[in-house]
């Protein structure tokens, strides 16, 4: 039975040369999960939008939808509202009442059910997704975790048959987005709700989706169960973009591809397994030569903070005990932490945002510390970007800045037009402006997918051969990985753990990188898919 | 303890509109002071006797003021107690002022204990059976304000160590800034609204809010008893002169009834939540 039935749909945005999506066609059936990806700005929330006759844009639109052998514009408003649930990404904004009871039945008291129907509902909702403790606090105090599942549990209320999700945990911490996809393969899985979800972070929902959907600038480049989708890319071009964005299994197998051909593993425990039948592990770890290590331990020491306490209000917890740290000239510093471990908190006083009641901060006298916040849309106020800059320095210097990060065709538009990698590049600038000797980056991976990710790697690496330090705070494990030359692990308010970042990784068992994680007990040092790749190579396949 | 807090919102707005009613409008002492004895006992109730008469003490200086400020200007009255610039300061002018003053310290203590009683949700229920967009409007501006503060805070804190020149130019670059995100993230809003079927039907109000017996015991006795108080009020038979010359009615059976009436209006709310405190601890200790 399909529930969707796209054919043909080409869509274009008014004034926009070329079409946002052209010529898809797609069939969704009953109770599938379909794993929506592909790179920011090919079209996948357009796609996703077109499918919720209330939400599609405005523009030139060809072609037909089906829903359930109906087609989808002759669908009334409540049954769209009723069967056809949608999820955004930003869990603050879509929330419209002051009460979690009162979130809960909005959907309901809109479409006129009667108090007891609503009562039942909202009361079922709230104890399936674990929200009984919080149904009477005001939305505003919820986190971001619970705000989503407030929005998905909400939806829910209708009895939808399919649930479409944009993005729907790009705003969470790891904890909170497996949490969440957790319960959408339940629903799936449990009550055969069709799920239809975009996402950038992979590595959770790879297997567990029927099928994969790749868009590429407006067209299918796949459509294929996850198992195949790698195959089906190569075909099309064999360092096509999207492969960099799998799953690290996915990605290992496929750098070892040549010699072998096999379905690739979808998960860490398939990759393990994958590993163990294939690979000899004679050579049990990468050498690295210790002198760059004596070198970094001489270093100057840029700032230091020693036995810092730090709490919000008088009667609250400490945030930060006996916190010490120090950051050495010139190296990329990652401090990684579960949520509520103090690590804002602890970048924000090293900001002096905030001022701790007890405790030294030390600072190079030269030093000139730029801060960049979680949500960068804060660092701007003016109407265009080119004003922002010009607040801080001359038009010449600013044009210079944004060529070399290629966004000088964005200056005249309004900060807030830009998306997430643009705005990232632009806060970027705005630092940069300031000539910092220090840069404190808070979360930035937010809410990108890999592939502004991996820029962003690449500009931060820059920036440390221009001389400047950095110190980044994030849950992002594998970019921390892939940038920075030391790592610290911020537990309960001071630092448990300190080492550069192989040592680090490869030391911890859970709160580690997905290669660390497949290649455990079998490589010793192996912490990014490139080790895993190197190591494999060296030691070479077993024979069979 | 905030039991009489779970009666039905509409009871508890009938009972607060009669209690306002007659000490606001009905300039009689003896109803004001009753008044102004249940709001105490009440607010004790609610939060403590001590906070309570910590509160209290701070009117006395302004009922002091009132009291003396109001001879200053009214001049009617028989009885001068002496002149100031030829004009004369009158006892009734005096006695007016303290009753202007309780009146005034009586409103505020039982607007403090509504505003203790009144949450959000049940102002927006009596909103939602007037207006259900007017109730929506309300529910939303309570998610909206805080919001739009803290983002504002973010904004200024980011900027907190920038080294601007002026300050007001720059709060006011933010202030318009995060104006601006507010309005961006409504079109989001908008859309998850239209989304869950807003404007597809004739909506329906939901509350969590059900009619209990205990609240049309409340009902029947506050009607009752505001009915006693005022039948003698309309007849005139508890009506105070105050110029030229301060006169009481006399009292009379209806004059009494009607004292009693709102008296016992006016301790009822103290006396439920005693009650409730009592049954409370008496259920425990029985655990």
């Amino acid at each position: 039975m399909e529930i969707f039935n796209i054919k043909n749909l080409t869509f274009s945005y008014p004034k926009s040369s070329s079409p946002a999506l052209s010529n898809i066609n797609l069939t969704v059936s009953k109770g599938e999960f379909i794993l929506l990806c592909g790179q920011s700005g090919s079209g996948k929330s357009t796609l996703l939008k077109m499918l919720k006759p209330q939400l599609a844009p405005h523009g030139s639109f060809k072609g037909e939808i089906f829903f359930n052998g109906q087609s989808l514009n002759k669908l009334s408003n409540r049954e769209s509202a009723e069967k056809i649930g949608f999820v955004m990404q930003n869990p603050e904004t879509q929330i419209v009442t002051d009460k979690v009871y009162h979130e809960l039945a909005f959907a309901m008291e809109s479409l006129g059910y009667n108090k007891d129907k609503i009562r039942l509902k909202s009361g079922e909702m709230a104890s399936f997704f674990g929200l009984s403790d919080i149904f009477s606090k005001n939305t505003n105090e919820l986190s971001g975790g619970q705000k989503q599942l407030l929005n998905l549990a909400s939806v829910l209320t209708l009895q939808p048959e399919v649930l479409i999700l944009d993005e729907p945990t790009a705003q969470l911490d790891p904890l909170s987005a497996e949490n969440f996809l957790n319960i959408l393969k339940k629903l799936n899985r449990d009550f055969g709700i069709t799920v239809i979800l975009s996402e950038h972070n992979l590595e959770e929902v790879f297997d567990y989706a029927n099928k994969v959907l790749v868009l590429d600038s407006g067209k299918i480049c796949t459509f294929s169960p996850p198992c195949i989708v790698s195959e089906n890319l190569k075909k099309i071009n064999s360092s096509h973009p999207m492969l960099s964005a799998l799953p690290a299994p996915v990605r290992i197998f496929n750098r070892l591809n040549k010699t072998i051909n096999k379905k690739p593993p979808l998960n860490i425990n398939q990759g393990r397994i994958f590993l163990f039948e294939n690979f000899n592990n004679n050579i049990k770890a990468i050498e690295y030569n210790s002198q760059n290590e004596k070198q970094n331990s001489k270093k100057d020491t840029v700032l230091s903070l020693k036995n810092i306490y730090f709490r919000y209000e008088k009667n609250e917890k400490d945030v930060l005990k006996d916190f010490n740290f120090s950051l050495k000239k010139g190296e990329i510093y990652t401090l990684l932490g579960a949520n509520g471990s103090g690590k804002s908190t602890a970048i924000k006083i090293i900001s002096g945002i905030l001022k701790p009641y007890h405790g030294k901060i030390k600072k190079d006298k030269n030093s000139e510390i730029a801060y960049l916040p979680q949500n960068p849309r804060t660092l701007f106020i003016k109407d265009k970007l080119s004003e922002d800059f010009e607040m801080l320095s001359r038009k010449e210097k600013t044009l210079e800045y944004a060529k070399k990060f290629q966004i000088e065709h964005l200056l005249e538009s309004h900060p807030f037009d830009l998306s997430g990698g643009e705005i990232q590049k632009a806060a970027m600038i705005k630092l940069l402006l300031s000539k910092p000797t220090v840069m404190l980056l808070d979360e930035p991976t937010k809410g990108m997918d890999a592939f502004a990710k991996n820029e962003l790697s690449d500009t931060l690496k820059k920036l440390r051969t221009e001389g400047i330090t950095l110190l980044i705070v994030t849950h992002d494990t594998e970019f921390a990985c892939a940038v920075s030359d030391r790592c610290g692990l911020l537990f309960d308010g001071n630092i448990l753990a300190e080492n550069n970042t192989t040592d680090f990784f490869s030391g911890n068992g859970f709160y580690t990188t997905s290669a660390a994680k497949m290649s455990k007990g079998f490589f010793e040092n192996a912490v990014t898919c490139g080790d895993v790749v190197t190591l494999c190579k060296l030691n070479g396949e077993k024979d069979e | 303890m905030k039991a009489f807090s779970n009666f039905h919102p509409a009871v508890l707005m009938i009972y607060f509109l009669s209690v306002f009613s007659v000490s606001m409008f009905i300039q009689n002492p003896v109803y004001l002071v009753l008044s102004i004895i249940g709001a105490v006992l009440f607010l004790c109730t609610l939060q403590g006797i001590l906070k309570t008469l910590k509160s209290f003490i701070k009117f006395i200086p302004f009922l002091v003021l009132i009291t003396f400020i109001n001879p200053l200007f009214s001049h009617n009255g028989a009885t001068p107690l002496f002149f100031i610039n030829d004009n004369p300061f009158t006892l009734e002018a005096l006695i007016y002022g303290c009753i202007l003053a309780l009146m005034i310290i009586c409103v505020i203590l039982w607007f403090k204990s509504f505003n203790l009683i009144f949450d959000s949700e049940k102002i927006l229920f009596l909103f939602g059976k007037i207006s259900p967009k007017i109730s929506l409007v309300f529910s939303m501006a309570l998610h909206f304000i805080p919001n739009f503060f803290r983002y504002f805070k973010e904004v200024l804190a980011v900027f907190k160590t920038s080294k601007q020149k002026s300050k007001i130019r720059l709060y006011i670059a933010c202030f318009s800034s995060v104006i601006t995100h507010s309005l961006e993230s409504s079109v989001d809003t908008a859309d998850s609204m239209s989304a869950r079927g807003y404007s597809s039907g004739k909506p329906t109000v939901f509350s969590r809010f059900r009619f209990k017996k205990d609240d049309l015991f409340l009902l029947i006795s506050t009607v009752i008893l505001i009915i006693l108080t005022y039948i003698p009020i309309a007849l005139k038979s508890t009506i105070v002169f105050f110029y030229p010359k301060v006169i009481f009615s006399p009292l009379s059976v209806f004059s009494m009834l009607s004292y009693w009436a709102f008296g016992l209006l006016c301790i009822l709310p103290a006396i439920y939540e005693i009650k409730e405190d009592i049954k409370w601890k008496y259920s425990i200790s029985k655990i």
